[in-house]
């Protein structure tokens, strides 16, 4: 008898855990497949695309959105919004966060919306944000100390001024916009990494090394003066170019990527943490596009330029 | 002396699962806190390097017409080819290859009539007669997009990837307990142990069935090796062993079909641990002396080499166990220190996989679903048996010098039909 309790005390207890699962079996209410939308596209322009279709059927202003037949102008924060159609001046007391222009569109100064899409040009005044994407066909013209927000793209050129904050930008080119201020050529007297092909605790190719291969690499990189690397590299550490070096690969680091002056830079760059493009750095040529990718942050001088994809995962800025 | 020794071995055996409860748990942890590791799908390329996709084909005619649909418009036909390999099909396979191969000029058939049949052999072949050095592999039941394609191989760009691997998510999870219960499996399998492996720098399996290779590089160490049954492990270990890295881009999630029927699971584990074990035989001493990897990268590769003795040693335990009980001796804790090691271990190593499987799962946003983590306990007496006799496959082929026969895994409508 005790044992026969015992038993079934026992049974009782190892069966409690599986009450929940049997009842998920009996009327099952998460069984389904994890969805995998076989259709998607990685696409960089996707947010405007879906501005458009929400807002695209909208006339005028709706509840918190607007949708302009021609230019829109965006002024003093989300109190006022400014709408030009064939000339005539229609002033809106509204709260917008997403906006469509079929013309162009301007954001004042310091003021900012969540998303916009204009079928045209869209010019941030200084201070202006976006917070979460903004999309343009034409180009998109930021002035200094504007937020681009989650992803900003355009079909053409995307100007940022000095200050300028963005974590995924799409243009052709990115342009880091400003006067391009020369530093004196360093004093420093040459190395002997300037010289031969060196290492210790870093890979150095001497200036106006020419590689032909791919270069592998388990600690830094350091690509000399005007060297010319006919592959791809890759550092398990941080990756350093000097100006006028041309790069006919991908560069890839699982640190850094510092790039120095006007370097060429044929194809993408991948730093698993931050990236620098220093003044006149080229990613990409014309015609095509390419990335240029930082699991961390990214710092873009003046002058340095992206054709296709400039990614920040954690914010970059144009310095 | 005989208590003597079930003691020692017990110890052992704890030992070693203590070990891999550390490994899970490590992992589990890694990929619930730490930042994950980038992967190279975000990379947009407009002059991407020419790339071939290889699909393995032994009557396939239930699949055929859907993986080719699904592939062939990937990418523009100047840098793109897919090659379609019929194994040896008896069913329709081949008509349905042909009509497709007369409509796109990116598909290039292979058809195999005569030579060694199995997915190694095929893909030989079909290397050999492939254009381009980027290569993926799906299997014929695979749902790949043109974006997963792409996704895939910008891994390529890393000049020291030798191989790629994405996720295999199984679409048929509501067919039954089984399924579901895999689906659970495949979740804390790639979520957590493959990304945490590719975060943490060790060494990701490539899978086979939703990845590729630089078909340069796997030429040069001699394509795969048509004796072993797991071509997939076995070139995972030979590509680390040389210094090729093997990414891992969690990004790349295909569809896959999982067996619905126990007898089936059983045969693909059985196959799989002796495989495995092959490998285990063939590469041990190559992954332990490779001067590419370093001894974090070779004590996660060992671990996962000897993965397949696991649900044999700790039967071998509960049997020695037993054996004491039998015996008299009182399974006592002699000191404190080794009470609490015992409290720790019931409380996290016992459970340590299905931590995994849990946080996998909720990382992917599942919820009910975590309510049947308790029933994998069921499944660990069907894996224990199916991977006993998979290890003794693997010893009797070394014994007597024999060649595995390829077998493949039915499909679902397969096995309905």
């Amino acid at each position: 008898m005790k044992l026969a309790f015992i038993t079934l005390a026992f049974l009782g207890v190892a069966t409690l855990p599986l009450l929940p699962a049997l009842r998920e079996l009996r009327r099952p209410r998460d069984d389904q497949p994890l969805s995998i939308d076989l259709a998607s596209v990685r696409d960089p322009r996707q947010a405007g695309r879906e501005i458009r279709a929400a807002l695209g059927t909208l006339t005028g202003d709706g509840r918190d959105a607007i949708a302009a037949d021609s230019d829109l102008l965006l002024d003093n924060g989300r109190s006022v919004v400014t709408v030009t159609c064939g000339g005539v001046l229609d002033v809106a007391e509204a709260r917008v966060s997403r906006a469509y222009a079929r013309g162009n569109a301007r954001i004042g100064r310091h003021a900012s919306l969540g998303a916009i899409a204009t079928d045209g040009w869209l010019m941030l005044a200084d201070g202006a944000a976006v917070q979460a994407a903004a999309d343009a066909e034409e180009g998109i013209m930021a002035g200094e100390r504007c937020s681009l927000g989650m992803s900003a793209a355009c079909g053409g050129v995307l100007e940022l001024a000095l200050g300028s904050s963005f974590r995924r930008l799409w243009g052709h080119p990115i342009v880091a916009v400003g006067k391009v201020e020369h530093e004196p050529e360093e004093a420093d007297p040459p190395t002997i990494e300037d010289v031969v092909v060196w290492g210790k605790r870093r890979l150095s190719l001497p200036t106006g090394y020419v590689a032909d291969r791919d270069i592998v690499v388990h600690s830094d990189v350091r690509i000399g003066r005007g060297c010319r690397v006919k592959g791809s590299v890759k550092a398990h550490g941080s990756i350093l170019v000097m100006p006028g070096a041309v790069i006919e690969g991908n560069l890839v680091a699982r640190k850094d990527i510092h790039v120095l002056g006007e370097a060429a830079l044929s194809r993408n760059l991948f730093a698993e943490r931050d990236l620098i493009l220093g003044p006149g750095a080229t990613v990409g040529e014309w015609g095509g596009y390419k990335t240029a990718y930082a699991g961390r942050r990214v710092r873009i001088a003046r002058g340095a330029r992206v054709f296709g994809a400039l990614i920040a995962h954690r914010g970059g800025a144009v310095v | 002396m005989v208590v003597n020794l079930l003691w020692g071995w017990i110890g052992l055996v704890v030992f070693f699962m203590a070990i891999y409860a550390a490994r899970h748990l490590v992992l589990t942890a890694g990929r619930l806190f730490r930042p994950q590791r980038s992967a190279y799908h975000e990379l947009l390329d407009s002059n991407e390097d020419p790339l071939t996709v290889l699909i393995p084909m032994h009557n396939e005619s239930a699949v055929a017409s859907r993986v080719l649909d699904l592939v062939v418009d990937a990418r523009g036909s100047e840098k793109f080819e897919v090659i379609p390999i019929d194994d040896h099909s008896a069913d329709d396979t081949a008509e349905i290859i042909a009509d497709y191969a007369s409509r796109y000029e990116t598909i290039r058939p292979l058809t195999r009539r005569t030579g060694l049949r199995g997915k190694p052999a095929g893909l030989n072949d079909a290397m050999g007669m492939s254009s381009n050095d980027a290569t993926l592999v799906f299997d014929a039941d695979y749902e790949p997009s043109g974006d997963l394609i792409n996704g895939l191989a910008s891994a390529f760009a890393d000049p020291e990837v030798g191989a790629v691997m994405g996720r295999v998510v199984p679409r048929n999870t509501s067919t039954n307990v089984l399924t579901r219960l895999l689906d659970l499996e495949r979740s804390g399998g790639y979520q957590v142990d493959q990304q945490q492996r590719h975060t943490f720098g060790l060494v990701p399996q490539y899978g086979g069935t939703v990845g590729g290779f630089r078909r340069s590089v796997m030429t040069s160490l001699g394509g795969f090796d048509v004796r072993v049954l797991a071509e997939d492990t076995d070139a995972t270990y030979r590509l680390a062993a040389s210094g090729w890295r093997i990414a891992y881009v969690n990004w790349a999630e295909c569809y896959e079909e999982v067996p619905t029927a126990l007898s089936g699971r059983f045969k693909q584990l059985r196959r799989w641990a002796r495989g495995h074990t092959q490998v285990l035989f063939r590469r041990l001493v190559a992954v332990v002396r490779s001067p590419y990897l370093t001894r974090w990268q070779k004590l996660d590769a060992l671990l996962i080499l000897f993965i397949y003795l696991v649900p044999p040693l700790l039967a071998s335990s509960l049997v020695a166990n037993t054996a004491l009980f039998m015996l008299g001796e009182q399974v006592g804790l002699a000191t404190v220190v080794l009470g609490l090691f015992a409290v720790a271990y019931n409380a996290f190593g016992n459970f340590a996989p299905f931590f995994q499987i849990g946080s996998a799962v909720l990382i992917d946003g599942g919820r009910q679903r975590l309510t049947l983590l308790p029933m994998l306990f069921a499944m660990y007496f069907v894996n224990t048996c199916a991977v006993t006799l998979g290890l003794l496959d693997a010893l009797l082929d070394v014994a007597r010098g024999r060649a595995p026969e390829w077998h493949k895994t039915k499909r679902m409508n397969e096995a309905s039909a």
